[in-house]
């Protein structure tokens, strides 16, 4: 049996058993599935309900399947013309390896096609010949529990707090691989058009934030060396900058500081020897601006603001809820490169994204095994494996064979 | 004798009130007087020129007040006869500046926005701010100036909190989608007068063409560099460029100082043409070009950028000695006093690299 009939048999015993969570109007989203390693072979399928979904689940078995954010007032047009967008979930999708957490060092690696160098980490271009890498990549807790507090930030911060969604409102779900997605749907989500999705997509990230629209004053250096500004008390991007820059002058060291605003570490330490009585300032709405060499001192504090306070905001993929025609891995699935379930998340404080999703528990398969580093899954670790033939449970074979690195024996 | 509702719809004509108010005159098009008509087609041929508009009327009495109520409600209808985007975004800009130009006292703001919005979507109780909108309510109406940006207003629970200096710009950007907006009806059944009009009107349509465009008074798309060609081609063959393709051509041509309207003219060529989100879109990157934060985000992108978003083809010699669209035209259209050093520059500066 090879690879992907072995999967596509273990897929197919799944959905046989098991029931896909109810996808909201189904009959007016396009859906897309792909096969082993490929996460998209066709799309514009439809379902007119959850069981001819399920159905089709079992008959055909796809191993990736994604659902639309959008809704279709046609569902059986081709173009997106004539599909007619009607409306739309907003989603917010967080994936560990746009967070560079250090674990990446240990358990990623890449390898040069084309001159064969290969090394440890997430490198996407060659250093020695600058060719395009073969990445390796793998989860662990801390890199998947670094995905779980950004989201946790956006949606303290941003959703229920600034944007006033209900918890109801929110659907969170394990992507089945490396991260987390976020579907807000309600009826003031469904009638927003695209250009309000811009809107709140760059809320979340600070795209554009304008320093005098939050209450920064045009500086009168003539009159004084320090100019209004928001305040850490103010509402929503204006508190925001203000706590930011309390909290970076607090944590900054000379050497960073500056490099921030172009002067010399010398002026750096005499500055930070008032780090009080500037924090002082910013707390009373008197911004210090003397030492800020540029034309403009005010862009330099609204792009550090931006750059500490939407930490976690900046790293939404922002194409992702701006691009209203992009398909989702349908929640409840399996993922096609784990074998994982790609789960709703109930309560995220004890979700186990290595374990919860686990799909097959029960059986063994003698796979061999090219390489893999250590990894836990399902409670257990396993590895580091270099070309090893054993008998793994399901779960972890399944693993394995999902993400390319296995043979079935 | 003229009342304070009378005063404000004419004001405020895209209001509930105003509605109301026109309602009660009975309007019958066939009694409309024919001076009134000459009016109106003056009007709509003005704006259609973009000749500079006054929409004050001379002095303020029942009689002048209800014309010019009449003349937005038939100059509104011949406009959507016409089915013209620039005129739409004219005629809804001419009014909403005028709205924005008599929004003076507190409490005319304060009835505006208890016509315009529901109890329920607004909000008294944040110090400091005037009022709060509900955040959908809000997003209704696409900014169009830096500072209505969702971003650059602050939220809570929800609500969208405006100032003493934001909240009658919002109610201008209010006026501007309400009255564009209005136009989304069926204009089968209007009086052939007015088909004649708007006929007049299209044909009058003025189109400023930037200077930079002109090589001895004429047009010289034919000088854009390959990739920009490539873009208004696909268009041309009624395509819509992707989310990219769409930021650099916009960028583009703003960069060489082409008005919206000319742009919009551009993408009106595809059939896949959407107006809302085209004029928002390119409003949109009209405002964040120049822009002081953030503005790198949005100018033209350079050749790299290009490289990287797979939007550089047909590359051609010239091509070899710039690194971005804009210094391509210029070369071409024969910038060379300024050019020449500039490109000396980048080509020394790409070779290092
Ligand atoms: S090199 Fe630059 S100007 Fe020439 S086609 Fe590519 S992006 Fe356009
Ligand atoms: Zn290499
Ligand atoms: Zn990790």
């Amino acid at each position: 049996m090879n690879e992907k009939s072995f999967l596509k048999t273990k897929f197919r015993e799944y959905y046989l058993k098991n029931r896909i969570p109810l996808l909201p109007r189904i009959e007016q989203r396009e859906f897309g599935v792909g096969d082993f390693k490929k996460k998209i072979t066709s799309r514009h399928l439809n379902f007119p309900s959850m069981n001819a979904l399920k159905d089709y689940l079992v008959m055909e078995t796809p191993l990736h399947i994604s659902a639309s954010v959008a809704y279709y007032g046609n569902v059986k047009g081709r173009t997106m013309d004539e599909k007619q967008w009607v409306g739309t979930d907003l989603i917010f999708e967080f994936d560990s390896d746009e967070l560079n957490p250090p674990c990446m060092e240990t358990h990623d690696s890449w390898r040069c096609p084309k001159c064969k160098k290969a090394g440890h980490g997430s490198v996407r271009a060659c250093p020695e010949c600058g060719s395009k890498t073969l990445l390796d990549s793998w989860v662990c807790h801390q890199c998947l529990n670094a995905a779980r507090e950004q989201m946790q930030k956006l949606i303290d911060d941003f959703l229920l707090s600034d944007f006033g969604f209900e918890k109801k409102d929110l659907s969170l779900n394990f992507s089945g691989n490396r991260g987390y997605h976020i579907y807000i749907r309600n009826d003031v989500v469904y009638n927003l058009d695209k250009s309000a999705i811009v809107e709140l997509m760059n809320y979340v990230t600070g795209r554009n934030l304008d320093p005098i629209s939050h209450g920064f004053a045009e500086p009168d250096f003539s009159k004084s060396q320090k100019t209004y500004g928001p305040k850490p008390t103010d509402l929503g991007w204006s508190g925001r900058i203000a706590r930011s820059a309390i909290d970076y002058i607090g944590k900054a060291d000379a050497k960073s500081f500056a490099v921030d605003f172009n002067i010399s570490t010398q002026m750096a330490h005499r500055i930070l020897d008032r780090k009080e009585e500037m924090v002082r300032g910013i707390e009373s709405g008197l911004w210090p601006l003397d030492f800020v060499k540029t034309k403009n001192p005010l862009e330099i504090w609204a792009s550090l603001a931006q750059r500490f306070a939407a930490r976690s905001a900046a790293e939404v993929d922002a194409q992702v809820t701006s691009d209203v025609r992009k398909i989702m891995r349908l929640p409840g699935s399996l993922h096609g490169a784990t074998g994982l379930i790609a789960m709703p998340v109930k309560d995220l404080d004890r979700f186990d994204p290595l374990k919860d999703p686990i799909a097959f528990k029960g059986g063994s398969t003698k796979i061999n095994v090219s390489r893999a580093p250590e990894f836990t899954l399902g409670g257990e670790t396993f590895g580091p494996y270099e070309n090893k033939t054993l008998e793994l449970s399901d779960f972890a074979a399944v693993y394995l064979i999902a993400k390319g690195v296995a043979v079935i024996v | 004798m003229w009342s304070q509702d009378l005063l404000f719809s004419y004001e405020y004509p895209f209001t509930n009130e105003a509605r109301n108010t026109l309602t009660s005159f009975n309007l019958v098009f066939e009694n409309v007087p024919k001076a009134e008509i000459e009016e109106t087609k003056k009007l709509v041929i003005a704006i259609a020129k973009k000749k500079k508009i006054d929409l004050t009327v001379q002095e303020n009495s029942g009689d002048t007040l209800k014309s010019a109520l009449v003349r937005y409600t038939l100059a509104k209808i011949i406009i959507g006869v016409s089915n013209s985007e620039q005129l739409k975004v004219r005629f809804a800009k001419e009014y909403s500046d005028f709205s924005y130009s008599r929004l003076k006292s507190e409490k005319v703001i304060m009835d505006l926005l208890t016509d315009l919005f529901d109890v329920d979507s607004l909000s008294f109780d944040e110090k400091d701010y005037l009022v709060g909108i509900r955040l959908e309510k809000y997003l209704k109406y696409p900014p169009r100036e830096k500072t209505l940006e969702l971003v650059n207003r602050n939220l809570k629970n929800g609500y969208v909190y405006l100032t003493k200096q934001s909240l009658p710009l919002f109610l201008k950007n209010v006026a501007y989608w309400e009255i564009y907006n209005s136009f989304d009806k069926d204009y089968s059944k209007a009086p052939h007068t007015f088909r004649e009009i708007a006929k007049e009107a299209k044909g009058a349509i003025y189109i400023p063409v930037p200077k930079i465009f002109l090589t001895k008074g004429k047009l010289t798309p034919e000088k854009f560099p390959p990739c920009i060609r490539a873009l208004s081609k696909s268009i041309a063959e009624g395509n819509m460029p992707g989310h990219f393709g769409n930021i650099a051509l916009t960028t583009f041509l703003l960069g060489i100082g082409a008005p919206v309207d000319f742009i919009l003219e551009t993408y009106k060529q595809s059939a896949k043409f959407d107006p809302k989100v085209a004029t928002y879109q390119i409003q949109y990157l009209a405002g964040k070009t120049g822009s002081r934060t953030g503005s790198e985000k949005y100018s033209a992108p350079s050749c790299k950028k290009m490289q990287d978003w797979n939007l550089c083809v047909n590359r051609d010699p010239l091509c070899e000695k710039v690194s971005h669209p804009l210094s391509y035209y210029s070369a071409k259209i024969g910038n060379f006093k300024k050019k020449g050093k500039a490109d000396e520059r980048k080509v020394v500066s790409k070779n290092k690299v």
